[in-house]
């Protein structure tokens, strides 16, 4: 008679627990490395968002020069203005006619002596927004610049109005990312001598001549693709 | 005995590829820090630049290179701590810093006017790359570029 012993029912089981460890520890090992994996694709996706919203702000960086090159002009033909006495022109400056009258009859009778160098600071104020305004409206014809209509007159008699204010959108090929920037024109600031039919001027230090008042990073709306690969965004349309 | 022998050998096997598994996901874990690590230190350059007034203080103004560009190099340890050129670096922050020349310049001053410092302005490209110097490989590029409006000014 065989002899049975209280293990022969359990031979092999130490070989089935072993083998289960392995395939618990196989799963683990491979659920980390995807883990892994996907931080790293992550993380480079990321990157290389960071990297494409520079190269936008870079664009919109340029835009923003070349404003401000306008703007530049703009400067030194008001500082043309002033150095040539043109305030005392009746026509044939950049101010329409009937306003560069005025001025110089409040320059050269109306207004007493004391007035003549706040009055001058407005008119070489309006005489830069005037030529802002025309090399704006000549260089960038399809973005919207928005200022209240006779300006320059308002800048000239004092009267509290809205300056130059213009938007730009930047966006990539794609058109997915954008940056919409608000700019401000705004007179840099002279403190001006006025001596017998001249005028000397110190530029006010430091101050620029515009005001950046809007600079918004955004991204249009978009559905991933059934496949999620960290990828490159479907678009809606 | 032959089927321990070989059962013995798949195991050790399937041990060594789990041991990899591990393996594996341990270095790109430590990859993906070094990456983010790279990318934290590249945004923090870039962005100090850009809210900066000048491009370059004037202390650590360099003398530029052939093109007109000028180059900072910082160093970093295995640990992402700053050191010294000379202490064997693991990383390295390179800025490039190249006007665009696209240069404005204002007077201070017109006629008999008080002297004042007078304004420039101009545009930057902007460069920061951090590398793995052992490795030789990029982790982290960004470029953009800067339009700086009012330059020396304030002093």
């Amino acid at each position: 008679m065989k002899l049975l012993s209280s293990h022969d029912g359990k031979k092999g089981a130490s070989s089935v627990l072993v083998i289960l460890m392995m395939v618990v520890l196989a799963l683990f090992g491979l659920s980390a490395l995807t883990a892994s994996l996907a931080s790293v694709r992550l993380t480079e996706k990321s990157g290389e968002w960071s990297e494409e919203f520079y190269i936008l702000e870079a664009k919109a960086e340029k835009m923003t020069a070349g404003i401000d090159s306008i703007l530049h002009e703009a400067e030194l033909k008001a500082v043309e203005y002033m150095k040539d006495s043109m305030f005392l022109y009746e026509s044939g400056t950049i101010l329409d006619e009937g306003l560069q009258k005025l001025v110089s009859l409040n320059v050269t009778e109306y207004l007493p002596k004391a007035a003549r160098e706040d009055y001058l600071t407005r008119v070489m104020e309006a005489v830069y927004i005037a030529h802002a305004i025309k090399g704006l409206e000549l260089a960038f014809e399809d973005m919207g610049i928005e200022y209240p209509a006779g300006l320059e007159r308002h800048i000239i008699e004092d009267e509290a109005v809205s300056g130059i204010f213009m938007m730009f959108d930047v966006s990539e090929e794609e058109g997915t990312k954008n940056i919409s920037v608000g700019i401000e024109v705004k007179f840099p600031g002279y403190l001006l001598e006025y001596d017998e039919g001249t005028v000397s001027g110190t530029r006010i230090t430091g101050t620029g001549r515009y005001n950046v008042v809007e600079w918004r990073e955004w991204q249009e709306s978009f559905e991933y693709g059934e496949d999620i690969q960290y990828a490159e965004p479907v678009r809606e349309n | 005995m032959v089927e321990v022998i070989i059962s013995v050998a798949v195991l050790c096997l399937v041990c060594g590829i789990i041991l990899r598994l591990f393996v594996s996901a341990d270095d790109l874990r430590k990859t993906n820090v070094d990456i983010e690590k790279a990318q934290v230190l590249a945004l923090n350059k870039m962005e100090e630049l850009k809210t900066a007034v000048e491009p370059l203080p004037k202390d650590i103004l360099t003398e530029p290179d052939f093109d007109g560009s000028f180059t900072l190099v910082e160093y970093f340890d295995e640990d992402w701590n700053r050191v010294h050129s000379g202490d064997e670096p693991t990383y390295l922050l390179k800025t490039i810093i190249k006007p665009s020349g696209y240069g404005l310049y204002t007077e201070g001053s017109f006629g008999n006017g008080e002297g004042s410092s007078g304004l420039t302005s101009d545009l930057f490209e902007l460069k920061v790359i951090v590398t793995d110097r052992g490795a030789n490989k990029e982790l982290a590029v960004l470029e953009s570029a800067k339009y700086y409006c009012c330059m020396g000014v304030g002093e």
